[in-house]
């Protein structure tokens, strides 16, 4: 990797590359490093999108490389350049002269920013999904940068690679969702660097720096200092609501690592994945994130999407019992725990929420099946033995929950009720789907239970349940409210991404 | 959708019938068994917690 005139040309290169070639030339002084995977990912996503403008803006002062720089590299008796570049890609045709006045966010495909350090090239990345996977995205967060003085927007989920020096892939990891979440407005934007220096030291056997990574306990710790939470799962202990209807918990394997058996991590990264919150996954020695997932050909199977900082951004995960790469052959081993950083007010697991959410749901659509025998649709018992029943469940802020009921064909008599509704901040809905209307791409919510993120596991409150076009609510008063009357017909999902 | 609403009769029955209080959708045989499960999720919640200690990531 060459760092030689590492500040040069000021301001910026501006390359228009169309063949691999051209690329490689334009790309030249990044050639070499260590570990080159991420940033050729981060290359090929901007390709398939439709790269024609690259522009490399030199000398940009990088927050989270400055942190490194600050702690690490301007100890070293190496001489390490201070800055580093940001690479722009743009779907139209820019030039120099014209750059300054025609960026339009209509054009623009995401950045990468490269450190100057051949053992960790892409310091961070926001690159728009892939076409293909681009609707299984489901943690995508929005950022404006300014690109000489012009705001230009892009939206995707946040990318970085370890400098294996400072910070390790659990750095890396951590910093994804935080980055995420300081995006989402959760958190306070944090420098890379801090996720090495403010990990508790104590508990871990080794030294902090140069980094041997993190234990679960710092991560834990890091996420709660970092105003984000996170709520920890082991694999093989995984809760699930067991529904008597539902697939049964799998029967550990005491010879087999629960990695390759407990397929509860499916569900359980769903809910999460759902509510637009990133989850990290922890290996037996490696972590990454997961930021999306779609259904496949195959029935009931599931595909995640994945950012793994040691292979790059949007790769697939297509079987988590045996997780290897399809592209690359990488192996990464049985999934040992899962950690979600989420806002700390979202006290009630998702879970107990979908047990006591289930319950409520079939309880009221047996109340309106038998009141109305002859009604047109199937109830959820019915669809529970057709095995068409499914759940679908997220949390979500009340005030986005309201907002998108609008778009989601849901009549204006439930809207409203729910629009003058006093609810929490952050509320868990559990929608109640017909898994042959979602197959065929259709509407397909019957109705949800919303419940109180703020209540507690022994003691989940529910706020709303809504089947059939009946719909109940709690008052904050006590008061008894009338039933509000809508329509069965089925609606669209409200959670982040396809029901 | 007006062809998907309730007719004015049904609606009447569950307006009549339907308890003022979400909670008592549940019957008592459902209310005790909800607890159990939950207990037992807490229970798993609090077991996976403690053995998290060792787990390190490079």
């Amino acid at each position: 990797m060459d760092v030689m005139g590492w500040n040069d040309p000021d301001p910026a290169e501006v390359h228009h590359p169309t063949t691999d070639d051209e690329w490689d030339v334009a790309l030249r002084r990044y050639l070499g490093s260590h570990y080159p995977e991420p940033f050729r990912r981060c290359i090929e996503v901007a390709r398939t999108l439709g790269a024609v403008t690259l522009v490399i803006e030199t000398r940009y002062i990088d927050i989270d490389y400055r942190s490194e720089y600050s702690a690490y590299y301007s100890k070293q008796f190496l001489d390490t350049p201070d800055a580093t570049h940001r690479l722009h890609f743009f779907s139209k045709y820019l030039t120099r002269e014209n750059m300054w006045r025609l960026a339009r966010s209509r054009d623009y495909l995401g950045y990468v920013v490269t450190r100057p350090i051949s053992t960790g090239l892409v310091s961070r990345a926001l690159l728009y999904p892939p076409v293909d996977l681009r609707d299984d995205i489901r943690t995508s967060v929005t950022e404006i940068i300014n690109f000489f003085g012009q705001d230009l927007e892009v939206t995707g989920v946040p990318f970085t690679q370890q400098d294996a020096q400072l910070g390790a892939c659990a750095q890396a990891a951590a910093w994804m969702c935080h980055f995420s979440a300081a995006l989402r407005g959760d958190a306070r934007r944090r420098p890379k660097a801090d996720f090495t220096l403010k990990a508790p030291i104590s508990l871990h056997p080794s030294r902090a720096v140069p980094s041997g990574g993190l234990t679960a306990l710092q991560l834990g710790e890091l996420f709660r200092t970092f105003e984000l939470p996170a709520i920890h799962y082991e694999v093989g202990r995984l809760p699930s609501p067991g529904l008597a209807w539902q697939q049964p918990d799998p029967v550990p394997d005491p010879n087999r690592h629960a990695g390759l058996w407990d397929y509860r991590i499916v569900a359980i990264a769903c809910r999460y994945l759902n509510s637009g919150f990133p989850v990290l996954i922890g290996t037996r020695s490696h972590a990454f994130i997961l930021c999306g997932y779609r259904r496949t050909s195959r029935a009931g199977w599931i595909e995640f999407i994945r950012h793994d900082d040691q292979t790059g951004p949007y790769t697939i995960v297509s079987d988590v019992l045996r997780d290897v790469a399809p592209d690359t052959g990488k192996v990464y081993g049985p999934w040992q725990m899962m950690q979600v950083p989420m806002p700390e007010k979202i006290w009630l697991a998702p879970e107990v929420a979908e047990l006591k959410g289930a319950e409520l749901l079939i309880s009221l659509s047996n109340e309106v099946s038998m009141a109305y025998p002859a009604k047109p649709f199937l109830d959820l018992q019915e669809l529970i033995a057709l095995d068409r029943l499914r759940l679908h469940t997220y949390a979500i802020e009340a005030s986005a929950f309201k907002k998108r009921l609008s778009t989601r064909g849901i009549t204006a008599n439930i809207r409203r009720a729910y629009s003058f509704a006093r609810l929490p901040r952050y509320v868990w809905v559990i929608e109640a789907i017909d898994r042959e209307l979602r197959e065929d791409g259709k509407p397909c919510v019957l109705g949800e239970a919303v419940l109180d993120a703020t209540s507690s596991d022994e003691d989940p409150q529910q706020l709303a349940v809504h089947v059939h076009g009946v719909l109940g609510l709690r008052t904050t008063s006590g008061a008894r409210t009338p039933k509000v009357f809508g329509s069965f017909a089925p609606y669209q999902s409200g959670g982040h991404g396809p029901a | 959708m007006a062809d998907a609403e309730l007719p004015e009769d049904v609606k009447n029955a569950l307006e009549a019938k339907l308890p003022a209080d979400l909670d008592e959708l549940l019957n008592d045989e459902q209310k005790s068994n909800l607890t159990a499960d939950l207990a037992k999720l807490a229970r798993l919640r609090r077991e996976a917690d403690v053995q998290s200690a060792a787990m390190r990531m490079a």
